[in-house]
């Protein structure tokens, strides 16, 4: 008796849970059928539909003179920041985590609040002027630097809690090998902690969106933003392709890091 | 084993030594130095001036004080933003990701693998969608005449972000953002010990009982993590001016988009500064009680 | 091949209390091709030694001598040493044979001398496979159990060509199983090389099995020195005595009169070579291990009279708990002798194998 009351419980239990999941998935994936549909569609209306399937939205992309180039730009900036912001961050994090550097407790702590206040937006203001002054407002490397300048820490901070939990025996034993430091660097620390977490660099819009004035350093984020404004109205079939190809290479990324490290905190956030 | 009682033992594997130690960790912390301690404390300086985008004060700004500071904080529309963004954090972050990925994480927590798979997927890429990319999408779906969700709903003609842009930058922050939530709620689990929750499935705990005596003092800390960076990353957060441009008649005008339309729309780039500075004030008290409890945990971890 | 040499080594970290002293004045000679471990509770300072004699850890004072050398401070790498970490410290991004080869690539070796230095040092240690098992060297360490990791870390140890092996607690990694197995192939692994080897263990029976000589260390110093032999039949002090054994000893506080040993109201002959040697009245510790009893379920004389509390099978044997007069007494009997648990036994120990401390030293 009481067997079968168990039962209709997990039965209903169960209804409710898929339920909920189903409803969860529908919100999720709500917005994205769109991205899905209208770049291959011939007539593309805000909604979501295959009526008439076609690749010319692509072509007529792949001709415009700055869509291109844009996406291309913002792969530069993007993998830019991403190689200066691990390459640095790595090496520093290495050095904070390995040796006792004088002050070196003081220093973390002073990145960490340093990159949690001063955000994009509420330092929006100053990076404007700095980079104008700089004469960096319409290079590719002024807005590398100021994106890398914000990641940094945070990288420093999860690059060194992951280096904090690799053995240190792996370098004792090339060390009693006979390697000498550059050797560990390069043999033994730089393939340990490869795995960087790179994908946030992409999409931002805010800092790119104020500091490239020119049009032909226009990152993606920005070239979106004149199809959608520019005439007054949006070009559906543009707008539609140009958004999945700007999305492509971090759905790639995203791909690559979940199969080869599953997409999981490791180090700083894991506490 | 007998390294516990070697507390220094094994500084310096590699055998660096400090100077080239210094030396490695230098380019990092000079780029740092240079684009966020210094635009940090120029936000400071340029809060006091007349400081404008273009014209005379451009090229020649003064000195003007306190009184950007004093004009911003009798400013209604100040006030008005403050309480806007208060409600933008709560409701999408303190409530909608924060509530919405301890739930995702706590049913996956023993679902198929497919299942599991596929929800992360759709959360994850919610998360790491071009900005740009998922504004627009937000707008489709939105639309007034041929919007998804308007089809799906059968309310031709409805345009949500004009009738309810708090709720809608509301509800597109949840469905952005949630994916965090999850992820650090389902790493939290994995640490709960499965040996507690059997016995105190064994003792007849129902599924409440489970969470409230087992599984919440395990996870504590996390909860506070999570709810102190989301808050933060939420505050900071400018997308929602790709959604509504803080319209209609400033009803979304959270203060992100507040200082955007300051400083470089009208080109008071003075009482911008003395805006940002308030909050990277407001940033600064919340990052400090994030790095209070960092410390004690670590603390706790070593006892 | 080399002897190594250290004339008091001391070493002492900092910290708030003003100095923690790992190593205190340490005098010690490991002969050339000798197998010898370092045995010690948890912070005794075993591992700190070890890693001083890989140049890992810098001495606050005294010297190390490898061979003619002092290498006091001679980085690591020119030592001559190997070490094998506790965790084997394998790279976990490059495969066996990679692993293998590393000490000649960071030496400069050509590729055709790390082939061949790979192949004889997997083929000593069984990596290469035969025609019945595959072989590991295209593996990575994560694809390998812990007994393989094992082998191919001592494989990489070997390809270095030392003149000296330092392994850091060698089979503490492995599960019981493995454990004896792979002590065997320890053993056997360094008699063919007869390469000077120390190595560090908290377990007794581990140094006891492998080891030609044993260093007992506690609180950064050597309490006993000797070969399992002497460390086991004749613990230099009531340290000692309690760490080495499986069964541990039987320690029990006495008073010597007439030549007797009173202990547990029961009176004891005096262990042998201890005659006139302990005035009467002095306070003792006899020492005596279970297993050198004679255990009687009749009266005996000069034997401990209790009652049995608890019987544990240990297989071959049993070992009983007796209560003699309030004090615990343990003694091993064969598997065919197994007592009621409350009945009346007589314990006699072995004249020959007791021993006699006087403030916790051995007497004689």
């Amino acid at each position: 008796m009481t067997m079968r009351d168990t039962t209709t419980g997990a039965v209903v239990t169960k209804i409710g849970r898929y339920t909920f999941l189903s409803v969860l998935l529908g919100f999720f994936a709500l917005p994205m059928l769109w991205l899905a549909s209208a770049p291959f569609n011939a007539h593309p209306t805000l909604n979501v539909s295959i009526s008439s399937f076609t690749l010319h939205n692509f072509s007529v992309l792949l001709k415009d003179p700055y869509a291109l180039p844009s996406l291309w730009n913002s792969l530069l900036l993007a993998g830019g920041t991403a190689l200066l912001t691990v390459g640095f961050a790595a090496a520093a994090a290495y050095a904070l985590s390995r040796v006792r550097v004088p002050g070196r407790d003081g220093i973390l702590y002073a990145l960490l609040l340093l990159s949690s206040i001063v955000t994009g937006t509420a330092a929006m203001v100053p990076l404007f002027q700095l980079a104008f002054k700089l004469h960096l407002i319409d290079s590719r490397l002024g807005v590398i630097l100021v994106f890398t300048g914000g990641l940094i820490p945070a990288a420093i901070f999860i690059l060194k809690d992951f280096t904090d939990s690799t053995p240190k025996s792996y370098e004792e034993s090339a060390r009693v090998f006979g390697a000498t430091p550059f050797q560990i660097i390069r043999h033994i620390v730089l393939p340990l902690i490869r795995p960087g977490p790179v994908v946030n660099v992409w999409g931002s819009f805010l800092i790119p969106y104020i500091l490239v004035r020119n049009p032909d350093k226009y990152p993606a984020a920005v070239v979106l933003y004149t199809f959608y404004t520019e005439g007054g109205q949006p070009n559906l079939a543009l707008i539609s392709a140009f958004s999945l190809l700007y999305s492509i290479p971090v759905i790639l990324l995203y791909l690559f890091v979940s199969h080869r490290y599953g997409f999981r905190f490791h180090g700083g956030i894991k506490r | 084993m007998a390294r516990a009682a070697s507390p220094a033992a094994a500084e310096d594997p590699a055998g660096l030594g400090r100077a080239r130690a210094a030396g490695i960790a230098a380019p990092a912390l000079l780029v740092v130095l240079a684009f966020l301690v210094f635009p940090a404390l120029w936000t400071l300086y340029l809060g006091t001036t007349n400081y404008r985008l273009t014209g005379f004060a451009a090229r020649h700004p003064h000195s003007v004080g306190t009184d950007n500071y004093t004009n911003v904080v009798k400013d209604p529309a100040f006030h008005h933003s403050l309480w806007l963004t208060f409600e933008y954090v709560l409701g999408s972050a303190v409530i909608g990701q924060a509530l919405l990925g301890f739930v995702i994480a706590w049913m996956l927590r023993d679902a198929a693998g497919w299942l599991k798979r596929l929800v992360e997927a759709l959360v994850l890429l919610a998360w790491i969608l071009p900005s740009s990319v998922v504004a627009f999408l937000w707008v489709a779906l939105l639309d007034r005449d041929a919007g998804t969700l308007n089809t799906l709903l059968h309310t031709p003609g409805t345009a949500w972000a004009i009738e309810h842009p708090m709720s809608t930058i509301i509800v597109f922050n949840i469905w952005r953002g949630t994916a965090f939530s999850m992820l650090l709620y389902s790493a939290a689990l994995t640490g709960v010990p499965p040996s507690q929750l059997a016995t105190a499935r064994m003792f007849g705990a129902n599924q409440w009982q489970q969470l409230r005596d087992v599984v919440f003092p395990h996870i504590r800390g996390h909860i506070l993590t999570n709810l102190l960076l989301i808050s933060l990353w939420t505050f900071n957060d400018f997308t929602p001016y790709q959604i509504t441009a803080g319209g209609p008649d400033d009803k979304s005008d959270i203060l992100p988009v507040y200082i955007y339309r300051t400083a470089l729309f009208d080109g008071q780039m003075g009482l911008g500064a003395a805006i940002s500075l308030l909050m990277l004030v407001i940033n600064l008290v919340v990052a400090l009680v994030y790095l209070r409890l960092l410390r004690e945990r670590r603390l706790e971890r070593v006892v | 091949m080399a002897q190594i040499r250290t004339v008091d080594l001391t070493k002492t970290f900092p910290d708030a209390a003003g100095g923690v002293t790992a190593l205190d004045a340490l005098t010690l000679t490991v002969d050339d091709g000798e197998f010898f471990a370092l045995l010690g509770p948890s912070g005794c300072g075993k591992t700190t030694l070890l890693r001083t004699l890989a140049g890992l850890e810098t001495p606050t004072g005294g010297a190390v001598h490898i061979g003619d050398a002092d290498v006091t401070h001679t980085p690591p790498g020119k030592r001559g040493v190997a070490m094998v970490f506790q965790d084997y410290a394998l790279f976990p991004h490059m495969t066996v044979t990679e692993n293998i080869a590393y000490p000649l690539r960071v030496r400069g070796a050509s590729k055709s001398a790390q082939r061949e230095a790979v192949l004889a040092a997997a083929s000593e240690l069984g990596l290469t496979g035969t025609e019945t098992t595959v072989g590991l060297l295209d593996r990575r360490p994560g694809a390998l159990s812990g007994g393989q990791q094992q082998r191919v870390a001592l494989a990489r140890a070997t390809a270095a060509n030392p003149t000296v092996f330092l392994f850091d607690e060698p089979l503490s990694n492995l599960d019981a199983r493995l454990r004896l197995e792979a002590r065997t192939f320890l053993k056997r692994l360094q008699r063919e090389l007869a390469t000077t080897t120390v190595f560090v263990t908290h377990d007794q029976a581990e140094a006891l099995a492998l080891a030609d000589r044993i260093a007992v260390m506690q609180s950064g110093r050597i309490r006993q020195l000797g070969t399992p032999r002497e460390v086991y039949r004749r613990p230099a002090n009531t340290f000692v005595a309690s760490f080495i054994g499986s069964t541990p000893m039987n320690l029990l506080e006495g008073t010597v009169r007439d030549g007797r040993v009173l202990v547990a109201d029961s009176e004891i002959a005096r262990p042998d070579g201890t005659a006139g040697l302990v005035a009467d009245g002095t306070q003792v510790v006899l020492g005596a291990r279970p297993e050198y009893f004679r255990v009687s379920p009749a009266p005996l004389g000069g034997a401990f009279q209790g009652t049995v509390a608890v019987v544990e099978n240990l297989g071959s044997s049993l070992l009983l708990t007796l209560d003699v007069a309030g004090t615990p007494v343990q003694a091993v009997v064969g598997e065919e002798d197994e007592p009621e648990p409350g009945a009346t036994l007589w314990a006699l120990p072995r004249q020959d194998r007791t021993l006699l401390y006087v403030d916790g030293e051995l007497v004689g």
